[in-house]
C-alpha cells in the first residue's frame, strides 16, 4: 500500500544530525535520559516521561529508542514502575527499529521489539513484553506483564487476545513501510 | 495562579499542570504533568496521599454546584477522568478510565482500564474486563497503601 506524503510545518519540528524528528509541540521531560537512534519522528502532543528513572548510579536511561520509529500524535509514554527487591522504581522502556505507534495511544511496556505496529488508541500495560514483527490493532489493551510472541496479530480487549499469525514477510512490509513514512515525513 | 488555589507545602505539583478554579490540593499528593483540575461548578478538595499522573482530568462540572471532596490515597493513573459529585479513599482508578455521573464513588474501589462507571457502586468493587463486569476486592488494602507510600516517597524523591 502506498503511503501518502505527510507535510509539516518546518519551525515545528527540530531535525537532529542523526536524522531525528522532534516536534516542538511535543512535552518531553527529562530529555538527557532518552536515547534516539536515529530517524524518529516525534509528533505533536506526545509525552515522554524520561525523568522516571530507576534511582541510584549507573546506567540511568529511561527510553532506549531504535531507528525508523514514529511516535504518532496525543501518545504518552511512561517508564513502567514495580517494586523489585523491596525497592521502588521506574524501569527502562526498550523499544527496537521500525515501531509505529498509532495515535492517542499509551504505552508503559518493558520492550517493544522490532517491525512493532501499534493502532490508534490503544493502551499497552505495565511491563508488557512485545517481541518483533507484531501488529496490534486499533483499540486494543494489552494487560500488564503479558508477552507477546513474533508474528502475532493483536485484537480486542481488555485484554486483547492473539486472533491470527501473521505471514512470513511482514518485517519486509512494516520496514519499507516505516522507511517510507520517514522519507515521506517532509516540510512544507 | 490565581489566589484561590491553595496547595499544601508538603505536596508536589509539577510544571504544565492545569488549574482552574478554586482548588485546595491536601498534603503528601503528587501531581504529575499535563493533569488538568477544573473547577468550574464549584471548588475541589483534594484530601492527602494522592497520585494524579499525565493528562487526568478532574472536573468539577458546571451544572453541580457542590463542593467535590476526593478522600486520601487515590490513584488516579493516566488519562482518567473523573467528572463525578465526589471520591472516598483509597481508590485506584486505572489508564483511560471514566467515572463521570451524579453520584460519589466510594472507598476501596478498582476501576479496570477503560472502563466506565456512571452509576453508584459498593465500596471495594473493581470493575474490570470489556463489558464493565464487577467483582468484589479480595485482596488486603495494606498492600495497596504501602505500595503507594513507596510510590510517593520515590516520586518526591525523584522529581
Amino acid at each position: 500500500m502506498e503511503l501518502p506524503y505527510k507535510e509539516y510545518d518546518e519551525s515545528e519540528y527540530i531535525e537532529t544530525d542523526t536524522g531525528n524528528k522532534v516536534s516542538k509541540k511535543a512535552t518531553i521531560i527529562g530529555s538527557h535520559n532518552i536515547v534516539l537512534a536515529g530517524k524518529t519522528i516525534i509528533e505533536s502532543g506526545c509525552v515522554l516521561r524520561g525523568d522516571l528513572r530507576r534511582r541510584g548510579p549507573g546506567n540511568q536511561t529511561s527510553f532506549l529508542i531504535g531507528r525508523y520509529c514514529v511516535l504518532s500524535k496525543n501518545t504518552l509514554f511512561k517508564p513502567p514502575c514495580k517494586i523489585f527487591k523491596g525497592v521502588f522504581g521506574y524501569f527502562p522502556m526498550k523499544i527496537s527499529d521500525h515501531v509505529f505507534v498509532g495515535e492517542n495511544s499509551i504505552v508503559e511496556a518493558a520492550s517493544i521489539g522490532s517491525y512493532v505496529y501499534i493502532g490508534k488508541n490503544c493502551i499497552i500495560g505495565r511491563f508488557a513484553i512485545i517481541k518483533d514483527c507484531v501488529y496490534i490493532e486499533d483499540n486494543s489493551v494489552i494487560s500488564p506483564n503479558t508477552v507477546i510472541s513474533s508474528f502475532s496479530y493483536v485484537s480486542g480487549g481488555p485484554p486483547a487476545k492473539i486472533v491470527e499469525s501473521l505471514p512470513e514477510n511482514t518485517q519486509e512490509t512494516f520496514e519499507t513501510r516505516s522507511k517510507d513514512y520517514y522519507i515521506k515525513f517532509i516540510p512544507k | 495562579m490565581p489566589e484561590k488555589v491553595s496547595i499544601s507545602s508538603t505536596s508536589l505539583v509539577c510544571s504544565s499542570v492545569n488549574i482552574v478554579g478554586e482548588v485546595t490540593i491536601g498534603p503528601g499528593c503528587v501531581i504529575q504533568p499535563k493533569a488538568s483540575i477544573i473547577a468550574e461548578g464549584g471548588p475541589i478538595n483534594i484530601g492527602s496521599n494522592n497520585i494524579i499522573s499525565e493528562q487526568v482530568t478532574i472536573c468539577n462540572k458546571k451544572v453541580s454546584g457542590k463542593v467535590m471532596n476526593i478522600g486520601n490515597g487515590n490513584v488516579f493513573e493516566s488519562r482518567s477522568s473523573i467528572e463525578c459529585m465526589g471520591i472516598g479513599h483509597n481508590n485506584v482508578i486505572q489508564t483511560a478510565a471514566s467515572v463521570i455521573g451524579s453520584f460519589e464513588l466510594g472507598n476501596n474501589c478498582v476501576i479496570g482500564v477503560r472502563n466506565r462507571v456512571n452509576h453508584d457502586i459498593e465500596d471495594g468493587t473493581v470493575v474490570f474486563g470489556d463489558n464493565d463486569s464487577k467483582r468484589a476486592r479480595k485482596d488486603d488494602i495494606q498492600t495497596h497503601v504501602s505500595t503507594l507510600n513507596t510510590h510517593l516517597e520515590y516520586l518526591r524523591d525523584l522529581l
